[in-house]
């Protein structure tokens, strides 16, 4: 097992772009997912705002929220307004920033000071809530440190303030609930990756498993060379060479997803909870995958034309599960996606 | 002893080797001369236990393959005709990565020996796949050669070889038959054939024809010539006796 590993070790390391192939997905979502963010953005949650307050303090909070990315916010002059859009579904949700806003939350006052609408269709608007939330706990913090060091030094309101606001960054620690007004409260949904991500995935599933297939070439030229007959005399049997030679088959497929997929989830900040959901997943229908594959590959006699015959399966299972096509159920790309 | 008993051997459609029954004696050193496509090649593949027989049986010490093919492959040295090698690895690489995968330990004074007769220190260092032909037969015979078999065979050991090279390559094949190994090897040359032969086995439309001593072969030149009328490269293998 280590033998043939140690082998192959060599050969790639007289190779390096070999090692390149195998983070290439991983590089390609570093270097790519500026791109892919900002097309994203266009697509991110619309939410109305109205600020009654109008003060620095309520405008902090609505710059704040903007710049997280998650959220697109629509600015709206009255109430009335916000909750006409939230009626029509216009936006997911309004926040209405209460009159009083920044004069409560100096006071680290943060209850009732800003309200929810949102309708019973409202779903992926719990972003924008957490995000209010957090923005708000800051501000009341920092003003509730800035009057007690306020009172025992001669220092100023506002210097205190800047200075407590610098240990914010870059997350805040706990998040606060706002106030909540829904006419029927619905089923808060569970998060899930948005569309363009899940093709991204599907493209490192489908470049994992040629990675793997073309793994297999090697053993089609051990076959050819009368290499393996050689391992057959001297090993008595092929027995370990087909293990040892599955396990390197199945790793380099898995790593070759598994990475990039953990990139891609890192950089977008996705809940650990949806990360664990989808690594367990795809590690198990990859190894399934893998070992159909490895089986399809023996029953065709490892010859160099199953190898373009895989090829094509892992292709079509990506086309036809992309354009939904055909046999849907059929292929290792449909598999793959959890509940979307 | 290696006994085959009515073989025969089918790829798909095409008829490889017409049946036919002869036996090896341990210690024997056999030359086996031929036209192309005769079968030579598929004969000892077949005795080397990696095609089985589409009709007949081989035994092994009297014991039928089947159920000694363990003990068959660890008595078993063979060299391939192709270079079955990894091109990538160094000479020196490449016979420990072979030494490795061995279940049996390896003769260490047999590999010392026979890695010195066949002058390979020289190119320990260099990949396989930057060797001359001379060079890269030479390793494969080592690889093939390196668990220290009783019964070595050998598919046109020399074919494309160098003066030198093929020197050494008679020297340790000579050396081989004094220890009592048991050899067999397919060759085209009747100079190798002579230094290392004491039999010889004529492969002729697809079975051996004949089988034994150069005399014997002499003696029956004209007989065979005459019932294989149609080869011509018979009649050029058999001009130099
Ligand atoms: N694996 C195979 N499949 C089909 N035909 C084969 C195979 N191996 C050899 N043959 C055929 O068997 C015949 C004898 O081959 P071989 O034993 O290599 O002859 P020789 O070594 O005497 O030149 C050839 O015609 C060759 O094409
Ligand atoms: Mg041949």
């Amino acid at each position: 097992m280590l033998t043939y590993l140690s082998l192959h070790l060599n050969k790639w390391r007289k190779r390096p772009f070999v090692i390149l192939l195998l983070a290439f997905p991983l590089l390609c979502t570093f270097l790519l997912y500026p791109f892919f963010e900002n097309t994203a953005g266009e697509t991110a949650v619309p939410i109305a705002v109205v600020d009654e307050d109008q003060s620095d303090d309520s405008r902090t909070v609505t710059d704040r929220v903007e710049d997280s990315g998650r959220v697109r916010l629509v600015s709206q002059a009255t109430r009335a307004e916000a909750e006409t859009d939230v009626q029509k579904g216009a936006v997911e949700a309004a926040f209405i920033i209460e009159k009083g806003f920044q004069a409560s939350i100096r006071q680290g006052e943060v209850n009732e000071v800003i309200t929810w609408i949102r309708n019973e269709n409202s779903a992926l608007d719990v972003f924008a809530k957490e995000a209010f939330g957090a923005e708000l706990m800051r501000l009341a913090l920092n003003a509730k440190a800035a009057v007690i060091v306020e009172q025992e030094t001669e220092t100023s309101f506002e210097e205190v303030f800047q200075y407590s606001d610098q240990f914010w960054e870059p997350e805040p620690l706990f998040q606060v609930s706002v106030t909540e007004r829904s006419p029927q409260q619905p089923e808060r949904e569970e998060p899930q990756l948005q569309s363009w991500q899940v093709t991204v995935l599907q493209l490192f599933f489908l470049y994992a498993w040629l990675l793997a297939i073309f793994f297999l070439y090697e053993v089609t030229k051990d076959e050819n060379s009368g290499r393996l007959a050689r391992i057959k005399l001297i090993q008595k049997t092929t027995a370990s060479y087909f293990f040892a030679h599955f396990v390197i088959f199945a790793f380099i497929g898995l790593i070759s997803y598994i990475l990039p997929l953990n990139g891609l989830f890192f950089l977008s900040e996705t809940p650990q909870d949806l990360m664990a959901a989808w690594n367990i997943h795809g590690i198990i229908v990859a190894a399934l995958t893998f070992i159909v594959t490895w089986c399809l590959f023996m029953a065709f006699g490892k010859k160099r034309w199953a190898v373009y015959i895989l090829m094509l399966i892992a292709v079509s299972s990506f086309i036809f599960t992309i354009t939904q096509t055909g046999f849907t159920d059929l292929w290792p790309h449909q598999w793959l996606l959890i509940n979307q | 002893m290696i006994q085959l008993d009515n073989v025969s051997k089918r790829y798909r459609r095409k008829q490889v080797l017409d049946p036919f029954s002869l036996t090896i004696q341990e210690g024997s050193s056999i030359g086996i001369i031929g036209p192309n496509g005769a079968g030579k090649s598929t004969f000892l593949k077949l005795i080397a236990s990696l095609e089985k027989p589409s009709k007949g049986a081989l035994s092994y010490e009297g014991q039928p393959y089947k159920q000694v093919v363990k003990r068959v492959r660890s008595a078993i040295g063979y060299v391939p005709q192709d270079i079955a090698l990894y091109e990538e690895l160094t000479v020196g690489q490449q016979i420990a990565f072979w030494k490795k995968l061995e279940k049996t330990k390896v003769d260490d004074d047999f590999l010392k020996r026979m890695v010195e007769t066949l002058r390979l220190d020289e190119v320990m260092d260099q990949p396989v796949g930057q060797l001359s032909g001379g060079w890269k037969r030479k390793v494969n015979l080592c690889v093939g050669l390196l668990k220290n078999p009783s019964i070595c065979l050998l598919d046109e050991p020399t074919a494309g070889v160098d003066l030198a090279a093929k020197e050494d390559i008679i020297a340790w094949l000579k050396e081989l038959h004094q220890q009592g190994k048991t050899l067999l090897y397919i060759s085209h040359d009747w100079y190798e054939l002579r230094k290392l032969s004491d039999e010889y086995l004529l492969f002729a439309e697809k079975r051996p024809v004949f089988q034994g001593t150069e005399t014997a072969l002499i003696r029956q030149k004209e007989e065979l010539l005459q019932s294989f009328d149609e080869q011509k490269d018979l009649r050029r293998i058999l001009q130099h006796l």
